[in-house]
């Protein structure tokens, strides 16, 4: 895969995850459109991506470091409007398996989340 | 060398010359290094580390992109625009292995110094930080550069730690403003392309130039140093030939001044590398507390800085807590180091602060104290082996020892002139480098700086050159007549003051404040401002800085 490619998989996951509680929040929102911007994807793109969001499927990237800027950047994305909820816990945890990632590893994420946005 | 005085007071074991160079180039410096001391840390950067191999690697597979990918040849220049991170070695070690000549850029530079520095240089690459990459896309297209390299902070710190501290950075911190430079291609993808390219040798010889360090020289205009291969590598083992004596096993030292800055680059980055140190690379100094915590978690054994920043340090609570058990030696250089600055480091850490004193020009070093507890207190100490200083008056003769003059200085270190300048003037008729310092020598060879060059105004160890604020300042619309100079300052040592006189009545302070916000980097900006009704001026009209000075003076 090119890394554009991956770049397009990498958000279509994001995307998958945010509206996997049903709602696209406005800060979720926001978020997912710097990160299109950052991934340099066409807002056309992005647009036709969002629309399918319901029915996208988790690509599991080949690349290790992939993997754990994916679950990073998932557990980022849950936190952007608060605190990580249960069920957004359960939803990472359950991202982090199909990553092929451990509950240890989550965990490390949330903690190192938590200490560089100043939340612990 | 009749009036090398001055190597009587060497310590035991400092010879008065250096002999001839161990290596043929920093190429072969860095590889000699790299292979000696394979296995060991070489760089630390928020908790992550690589050893002397990984960055040889990795420089080496930088270096195939520049090659490869970028077309680069000997002799192109590169801009390198970052803090102190670990991309910053692999990208300087890598374009020194391509043959590139390295243009440091300081990060927090406005475009329009960014512009100047890169069309003077000539420059066809640049690394930037993502954080300052919108200054680069509003100045790109008056420039040649031709290909950007742009990394985040995180980008090398891998896994987890790497991506959330590129999304707290940007999203959290707000610290990445939004830019759009779609032919810019990021570093790790540059690192990961350069690993699957080949990398062919490049034949670099010692007069060949590796930098041009830009400093506002004694004009005012900022101009390239040109520094050579030999001219840093006669100073690295001047260097080593001063420290020897105080070296033992690995070395770990604390690199809070920035690589752009020619002492990180030359003393903590070159001489560190070539002895197999261990160099913890801090990012953000300023950051107090953060700095202090980093430092409780390293037995350290050498400290570099300038008088602000040991300062700062000695005014945190929490600094007397940390364990200096292992310190050796510390050195300030940039500017003065002050008296009860050094003594209060010694009370706190039980090690001796001695400063050393340098040029951009010099490749730094020229004269540093003794390190074996001989050092003056209050001067620059001695000239170091191979190194001739001397005083000389305004007619270019020689000075007797304890008369006061010009700082002038011969050595390998020196460099051969300014990038593209006329270069008359800037060295004497026996070839004597002209350093624009008044300074005197005593009866055992040590030197101290009597008075700063006539105008320039020193900033926490930064240059600043009242003509280049002044040019800035003149060019707003409501600015008649500008004159600017340097006023003392506890903090700072010295901080900059601009008196205006008003085209316009309607001009405000906060106006002038927003405008030099735009258009000065943070050190050179005024921190003082008065409006006057006229200026003092010569006969022929030229505005008298040395009046308003001595006007400051007497309040």
């Amino acid at each position: 895969m090119s890394s554009k490619e991956v770049n397009i998989e990498h958000f279509k996951n994001l995307v998958a995850v945010s509206v996997a509680d049903g709602v696209l929040d406005e800060d979720e929102r926001e978020f997912l459109e710097e990160r299109a911007e950052e991934f340099g994807l066409p807002m056309d793109e992005v647009v036709a991506i969002i629309k399918t969001a319901h029915e996208l499927k988790f690509i599991v990237p080949d690349d290790e470091e992939d993997r754990e800027e994916q679950l990073a950047d998932i557990v980022f994305m849950s936190m952007v409007d608060g605190d990580i909820e249960d069920k957004e816990y359960q939803l990472c945890l359950n991202i982090a398996e199909r990553l092929g990632l451990k509950k240890v590893d989550l965990d490390q994420v949330i903690a190192l989340t938590q200490r560089l946005w100043n939340r612990s | 060398m009749p009036d090398s005085l001055w190597v009587e007071r060497y310590p035991k074991g400092v010879p008065s010359e250096i002999g001839p160079n161990k290596y043929n180039s920093l190429i072969d410096l860095f590889e000699t290094a790299s292979n000696t001391y394979a296995d060991r840390e070489a760089f630390e950067n928020m908790g992550k580390s690589l050893t002397y191999q990984e960055i040889d690697e990795l420089s080496t597979a930088f270096a195939a992109y520049l090659q490869q990918e970028c077309n680069l040849v000997k002799g192109d220049r590169i801009a390198l625009q970052m803090p102190n991170m670990l991309q910053y070695p692999i990208a300087l070690i890598g374009a020194i292995k391509a043959g590139l000549i390295v243009v440091n850029t300081n990060p927090l530079y406005t475009s329009r110094e960014m512009e100047h520095q890169f069309n003077d240089a000539e420059v066809k690459a640049v690394v930037i930080i993502a954080n300052f990459a919108h200054s680069l896309e509003s100045i790109l297209h008056k420039t040649k550069i031709e290909h950007v390299i742009v990394t985040k902070l995180g980008d090398l710190l891998g896994g987890f730690k790497g991506a959330l501290v590129n999304l707290v950075v940007k999203y959290v911190k707000k610290m990445v403003p939004a830019y759009n430079l779609p032919t810019a291609v990021s570093f790790n993808d540059a690192l990961s392309k350069g690993k699957k390219a080949t990398f062919n040798k490049v034949e670099v010889k010692g007069e060949d130039v590796a930098f041009l360090q830009y400093t506002g020289g004694t004009t005012g205009v900022s101009k390239g140093a040109m520094l050579s291969h030999n001219n840093v590598v006669s100073h690295t083992s001047q260097i080593i030939h001063w420290f020897k004596p105080q070296l033992s096993g690995q070395e770990l030292i604390i690199t809070a001044i920035p690589l752009y800055h020619i002492f990180a680059l030359t003393v903590n980055g070159i001489f560190m590398f070539a002895i197999g140190s261990k160099n913890v690379l801090i990012t953000n100094p300023r950051d107090m507390k953060g700095f202090v915590a980093e430092l409780k978690k390293h037995k350290f054994t050498l400290v570099t800085g300038v008088n602000t920043l040991f300062n700062g340090l000695l005014n945190n609570p929490d600094f007397k807590n940390i364990d200096f058990s292992k310190l050796k030696i510390t050195v300030g250089g940039g500017m003065a180091v002050q008296d009860f600055v050094a003594k209060k480091w010694r009370e706190v850490t039980g090690t001796v602060l001695v400063e050393g004193y340098g040029l951009s020009e010099t490749s730094p070093v020229l004269c540093c104290n003794p390190l074996d507890g001989s050092q003056r207190i209050g001067t620059i100490g001695l000239p170091t082996p191979s190194t001739q200083v001397a005083i000389f008056d305004e007619e270019g003769n020689q000075l007797p020892q304890g008369e006061v003059g010009e700082i002038c200085g011969k050595g390998p270190q020196v460099m051969s002139g300014y990038w593209n300048k006329d270069n008359s003037g800037v060295f004497n008729d026996d070839g004597w480098f002209k350093t624009g310092d008044i300074g005197v020598m005593d009866k055992d060879g040590f030197f101290k700086i009597v008075d700063r060059k006539k105008d320039m105004i020193c900033v926490s160890g930064f240059n600043v050159y009242p003509n280049e604020v002044e040019n800035v300042i003149a060019d707003h619309d409501k600015v008649l007549e500008v004159a600017v100079i340097g006023v003392k300052d506890a903090k700072s040592t010295e901080a900059v003051k601009a008196f205006i006189v008003k085209n316009d009545e309607s001009l405000t302070e906060q106006e002038l404040r927003t405008y030099c916000e735009e258009h000065l980097t943070g050190y050179k900006k005024p921190k003082h401002i008065e409006f006057r009704t006229e200026l003092p001026k010569s006969n022929v009209g030229k505005i008298l800085r040395r009046v308003l000075k001595e006007e400051e003076l007497a309040k």
